[in-house]
């Protein structure tokens, strides 16, 4: 059961080959006999009664379209009287009062919540090295990181803990771990899915999205999670597609385009499996041609300095007084608020600030944050040009294979650079999918598709159709040892 | 653009963060790193970009001015470090 995919543990509920207390029970073993991936921060303590109560509903002939599934959410989003840490000791002990729009949706649709995924800490890192709660490690090799920030995620559906997961992607965090990991991953559109309750890193790039193994999968969790909420006011208006209706529908004329230099800059090894990415899309049909993207290379600094700013302002909140970590014995209130956040805070996230904090004040502020806000609009303008002669663009979504733990740990700017191909879609607001393209080595590697503005479902289609004639997204880690 | 100990500690300040002689080298070494790879934004032309802030060119949307029953204040100071009849604690800061 636990290596069944989404779609396959829907029907096998629905259709009573096993109830959803078999399907828990299951999962709940494999996760205690993988404990030393570290995937997991906190496990729901009364999953096993919520498995029986929706046994006793599907008895009742309930057609909820997740009834059930026991599903994993990264540890950033909200959950009603549940731990959610954010992968930060300033958090480690904070109940949410309220379910995230997220977690709501798919509760409504009958999915029960297994536990909140590891992560790095307010989802700054790409290694899952950042999380206050120790690294997670890559199923495919346990000395290799699982990419992150949503690395608990991506870790968990690839070592079949899960069949699905929540991320949050705010310059590559979905996409960079499902490549790792060797699943598949969407960032959709901004907008498409509600923020509210997914403690914030960098409101106007952040982004959540189903983590699964297969686009199908990806499919089914997007239309749930999907719609505009109220409650956030960036979320958009704009009608959810039947993802899973478009994903077998003719591709027709479909063009993709490819940004040369980028396939330039990869090693042989991973340049043959992009090649042969391409080869196998041209068998379902796709055409490609090359577009222009003059500004991509301004994507990474362009987003160092947005999304640090941001998180400047958004982190500004933990202060020691209304929640989170307090520390021991102020004197008075300033050290109130100094020792809690430079206690309560790791490494990475106080270079962030630090950095953001910086561009935002007067006498850089025009330099260092207008300029990366001028930029990002060159960026987008390139989009918005490329998407008039193409459907989908085609990029890789890693410059290399999972690295070893600790291997840029100390070395923040080459940490950086493994966002260098996912950043460009977030400061344009688009939607992109990872999905498994091969092995180099052993290790999975990831090619992405970028989409026009709310084009999910065309992304979703074009990578199932990829699916049914390869098999990489079926290979698991165990399958390998 | 040159980090220094000054810079930091001015930052610092504004970040609310205290920090001890052991974290001053990491922290200028991340902020210079950052900064300089902001740096290279420099060789972009944008004379007459109109900066962007949201992918969607966004405006903020305003909702009816009606008045809705939200007393949650027990269950939000139940999520304090430290409270008192019905109040958040801090330190003294008037004598």
């Amino acid at each position: 059961m636990p290596d069944q995919t989404l779609a396959e543990q829907i029907k096998g509920i629905r259709r009573k080959k096993y109830s959803s207390f078999e399907l828990t029970q299951s999962l709940l073993d494999r996760i205690k006999d993988k404990s030393n991936l570290n995937c997991f921060i906190s496990i729901d303590e009364n999953i096993i009664e919520k498995a029986q109560a929706a046994d006793k509903e599907i008895q009742k002939g309930s057609d909820k379209p997740l009834l059930g599934i026991p599903i994993a959410h990264k540890d950033i989003f909200c959950e009603y009287e549940t731990k959610t840490t954010a992968g930060s000791r300033m958090l480690e002990n904070f109940v949410a009062p309220y379910d995230a729009t997220v977690v709501s949706n798919l509760k409504r649709a009958g999915a029960i919540s297994l536990g909140k995924t590891n992560m790095d800490e307010f989802a700054m890192g790409s290694s899952n090295e950042t999380s206050f709660f120790g690294p997670v490690r890559n199923p495919w090799d346990e000395n290799r990181v699982p990419g992150g920030s949503s690395g608990g995620s991506a870790a968990a559906v690839s070592a079949r803990l899960c069949c699905a997961a929540t991320g949050t992607d705010t310059g590559g965090s979905i996409r960079q771990p499902a490549s790792f990991c060797g699943i598949t991953g969407l960032k959709p559109t901004y907008g498409r899915v509600s923020r509210w309750g997914m403690i914030a890193y960098a409101s106007s790039l952040d982004q959540a999205g189903p983590m699964a193994l297969t686009a199908e999968d990806c499919a089914i969790m997007l239309r749930e999670m999907s719609g505009h909420d109220k409650k956030d006011s960036t979320s958009a208006q704009v009608a959810v597609d039947d993802y899973s209706a478009f994903l077998s529908r003719p591709l027709g004329k479909l063009t993709i385009g490819i940004f040369e230099p980028l396939m330039k800059e990869l090693d042989s090894s991973t340049s043959l499996v992009m090649e042969t990415t391409i080869k196998d899309l041209e068998k379902v049909g796709v055409t490609f041609t090359e577009i222009d993207l003059p500004n991509f290379s301004y994507a990474i600094p362009a987003y160092y300095v947005i999304a640090p700013a941001e998180c400047s302002a958004n982190l500004s909140r933990y202060d020691g007084v209304r929640f989170g970590y307090r520390c021991k014995e102020p004197s008075n209130l300033k050290e109130l608020y100094q020792r809690s956040r430079t206690e309560g805070l790791g490494q990475e996230v106080k270079n962030r600030i630090m950095a953001g904090t910086f561009a935002l004040t007067t006498g850089y502020y025009d330099a260092f944050y207008r300029k990366a806000q001028q930029v990002r609009r060159l960026i987008k303008n390139d989009f918005v040009k490329a998407f008039k002669n193409v459907d989908l663009i085609i990029a890789p979504t890693t410059p290399s294979t999972a690295f070893r733990l600790g291997e840029k740990a100390d070395d923040p700017q080459e940490m950086y650079l493994q966002d260098v191909y996912t950043t460009s879609a977030n400061l344009a607001g688009l939607p992109a999918l990872s999905m498994p393209a091969g092995f180099v080595n052993g290790l999975p590697v990831g090619a992405q598709l970028i989409g026009n503005y709310f084009e999910e479902a065309r992304i979703l289609s074009v990578a199932h159709q990829f699916q049914a004639i390869t098999d990489w997204h079926l290979t698991s880690p165990d399958s390998q040892t | 653009m040159k980090v220094d100990k000054k810079t930091v500690k001015e930052i610092a300040a504004l970040a609310n963060f205290q920090i001890e002689k052991k974290d001053e080298k990491d922290l200028i070494i991340g902020m210079q790193k950052i900064l300089e790879m902001a740096s290279s934004l420099d060789e972009a032309e944008t004379k007459d970009i109109t900066p962007m802030a949201n992918p969607h060119d966004a405006r903020q949307i305003l909702r009816e001015d009606v008045c809705k029953d939200v007393e949650h204040r027990d269950l939000f100071l139940a999520l304090a470090p430290l409270a008192e009849d019905g109040f958040f604690l801090v330190p003294k800061v008037v004598e």
